[in-house]
């Protein structure tokens, strides 16, 4: 479960201040797919990357599975990502030196676990979602679409508590987005495993259980009670 | 190594390698074998000079160890007892006692003269001590009874044509010519020029040599010398066997071979010790910027990838371990490379070796001196490497990840 209290950013531009979070307060239950949207700017990213410890609130409580983690260091946050949380990019972010089976693998890897069971992990992770004939292909060889399942397999590898896709689908078309999110979908109910996606495309919310909707740093709780009437902040 | 750290610092070095650009692999390689040669080439060759400067110093100037008068005296007195006395100290294998004296020697042919230092010595004696009887370019070697005769070293022997001459000399003399010697006593005598010797060492080709005998005729000599030459079992056991012969109770000055030389070339050799050293700094210079540039492109290439490994949880420390392993890597190979080239040039310079005043030079590699050019090396490369990796593995993951 992940807890959110007043979670504030400001970034600092020189002398001048943009805060992209005002103060948001959210909770995302286990087993959960959800949905951050909002127009651009409104801050989606910026709360992904609070809540997955990518960047560091200026202000607020993170809590994830009841630990605090927003007064973490970096060493331990570094450690935490590894071991509780997997990630999914919209440029797919994967490591050009290493082939597919590589970039699945190094999550794994870095826990210490033996070479040959690392590999192994990777290529049943890479067989879900359909790239097992592509394991010793370099990243450059393979589609948009592949780049971003091998990006999903490699979120997937140390089987993390929660998954944060930052607009996966955004640099895909329409069919290759539906495989994405078809999968994200089966990881969700097959596994239980909780999702937190930023996406703006209308049409991915038919995927989601749930939407948390941001406008200017802040929860725009108007459209939340119009799309999620039961839902309580 | 639990928590994978260094598994993973490794298995990235070994794929960025093998996947990275070759040609930007082949040419850090390349500079760092260059810094490796340029560091140690200077020393071979002063190695090479020190070497042969040491050899003729000790087989045709002073033998291992050489006695010279008191503080204060001329000459050795009772010196053919002393010679005696010192062939029974052990581990002595020859002595040969020297009696010098100026002299102007003059070719009868032409006229030309020089001054010079004449020695005379026992030739049989002196076979024991240096090698001038192996160096015979023209004629023979002195023998024990020869009078009227003379040595000469190529050098002051000379050229008709002056030109060719490398040091004033007496203007051509070859083996049968007659030259004469005018003593500071004022006696003059005639010489047949026995022998032509080559040492190839500027100042010991610009000698002469008569035999004791000869001397005896010219000045009473009262079985004096001014200096008697040693030689014992090797160049490094001349201190101890200058020890023995102080201990026998000779009472003359004792130095070793490297005593006397120290002042000749010492400060030539502490010149091209100071030069390599400036060398050395500015070769170790150049390679800390060569992997400073190269890592600190290659980091800045990877600046986006770094921030995915730090998202994705890979520590910093892993993956500065990585970028230093590849630091590794480069210098190792271009050691290995370095050092070939080096043993490549010390070969070429074997077959054709350079040539110095003292004579041809081959180079002489010290492998201590690599060794702390190497580790120096790697010092300078691992620092140079860790700082670029170092600053953008601790820059903020989404700063990094913008590329």
């Amino acid at each position: 479960m992940i807890e959110g209290s007043g979670i504030k950013k400001v970034y600092r531009l020189g002398l001048v201040e943009v805060a992209a979070l005002k103060g948001v307060t959210i909770r995302i239950d286990r087993g959960e797919f959800v949905g951050i949207m909002g127009p651009s700017g409104s801050g989606k990213s910026t709360l992904l990357h609070q809540l997955g410890l990518l960047d560091t609130p200026t202000g607020g409580k993170i809590y994830i599975d009841g630990m605090d983690v927003s007064g973490l260091d970096d060493e331990e946050r570094t450690r935490f990502r590894l071991k509780h949380l997997g990630y999914v990019f919209q440029d797919y972010a994967l490591v050009s030196e290493l082939n597919v089976l590589e970039n699945v693998a190094i999550p794994a890897i870095m826990q210490g676990k033996p070479l040959a069971g690392c590999y192994a992990s990777a290529a049943s992770v890479l067989g879900k979602v359909g790239l097992s004939d592509r394991l010793s292909h370099l990243v450059y060889e393979l589609s948009g679409g592949e780049q971003q399942r091998v990006s999903i397999a490699r979120a997937l590898v140390n089987s993390p508590s929660i998954v944060f896709a930052d607009e996966p689908c955004a640099n895909l078309d329409t069919e290759n987005s539906r495989i994405v999110l078809e999968l994200f979908r089966s990881l969700n109910r097959d596994l239980g495993q909780t999702i937190v996606m930023v996406s703006h495309e209308a049409w991915h919310r038919e995927y989601f259980d749930r939407i948390i909707f941001i406008r200017d740093g802040l929860l725009d709780e108007d459209r939340l009670r119009q799309e999620n009437p039961a839902c309580t902040i | 190594m639990g928590d994978g750290r260094y598994p993973v610092s490794l298995y990235l070095a070994v794929r960025a390698i093998r996947r990275g650009n070759r040609g930007t692999l082949a040419l850090t390689i390349l500079i760092i074998a260059l810094v490796v040669v340029l560091m140690n080439f200077l020393s071979m060759i002063i190695g090479g000079v020190v070497m042969i400067y040491n050899q003729q110093m000790i087989d045709y100037q002073y033998g291992h160890v050489t006695i010279e008068p008191k503080e204060k005296e001329l000459y050795i007195e009772n010196s053919d007892g002393l010679v005696r006395s010192l062939t029974r100290i052990p581990g002595v294998t020859g002595v040969s006692a020297h009696l010098s004296t100026g002299a102007t020697i003059t070719n009868s042919k032409n006229g030309k003269f020089q001054t010079k230092s004449l020695t005379a010595f026992d030739p049989g004696d002196e076979t024991t001590v240096t090698r001038y009887h192996l160096r015979i370019m023209e004629g023979d070697f002195l023998s024990k009874g020869d009078t009227g005769q003379i040595l000469i070293g190529s050098l002051l022997a000379g050229n008709e044509d002056e030109a060719e001459d490398k040091v004033p000399s007496l203007g051509g003399v070859r083996v049968g010519d007659m030259v004469s010697v005018a003593y500071g006593n004022g006696e003059v005598k005639s010489y047949r020029v026995k022998g032509i010797f080559e040492t190839e060492g500027v100042l010991i080709d610009s000698s002469a040599f008569i035999t004791r005998r000869e001397m005896d005729s010219v000045m009473p000599t009262e079985d004096r010398a001014t200096e008697i030459l040693v030689r014992g079992t090797s160049a490094a056991d001349a201190g101890r066997l200058k020890y023995a012969i102080m201990n026998y109770g000779v009472e003359e000055k004792v130095r070793t071979w490297n005593e006397k030389g120290k002042g000749i070339l010492g400060d030539a050799i502490a010149s091209f010790s100071l030069l390599n050293t400036i060398m050395t700094f500015v070769c170790l210079v150049v390679a800390s910027v060569v992997v400073f540039i190269v890592t600190f492109i290659n980091i800045i290439n990877r600046r986006k990838q770094i921030g995915i490994l730090k998202a994705i949880g890979i520590r910093r420390q892993a993956i500065v371990g990585s970028y230093l392993l590849q630091v590794l890597f480069l210098c190792s190979c271009g050691v290995i490379a370095g050092i070939l080239i080096l043993n490549g040039i010390a070969m070429v310079l074997t077959v054709f070796p350079l040539r110095f005043p003292m004579g041809y030079i081959t180079p002489v590699i010290d492998y201590s001196g690599i060794l702390l050019s190497i580790v120096l090396l790697f010092a300078v490369s691992l620092v140079s490497g860790y700082i670029p990796a170092w600053r953008v593995a601790n820059e903020e993951i989404l700063n990094a990840m913008r590329g």
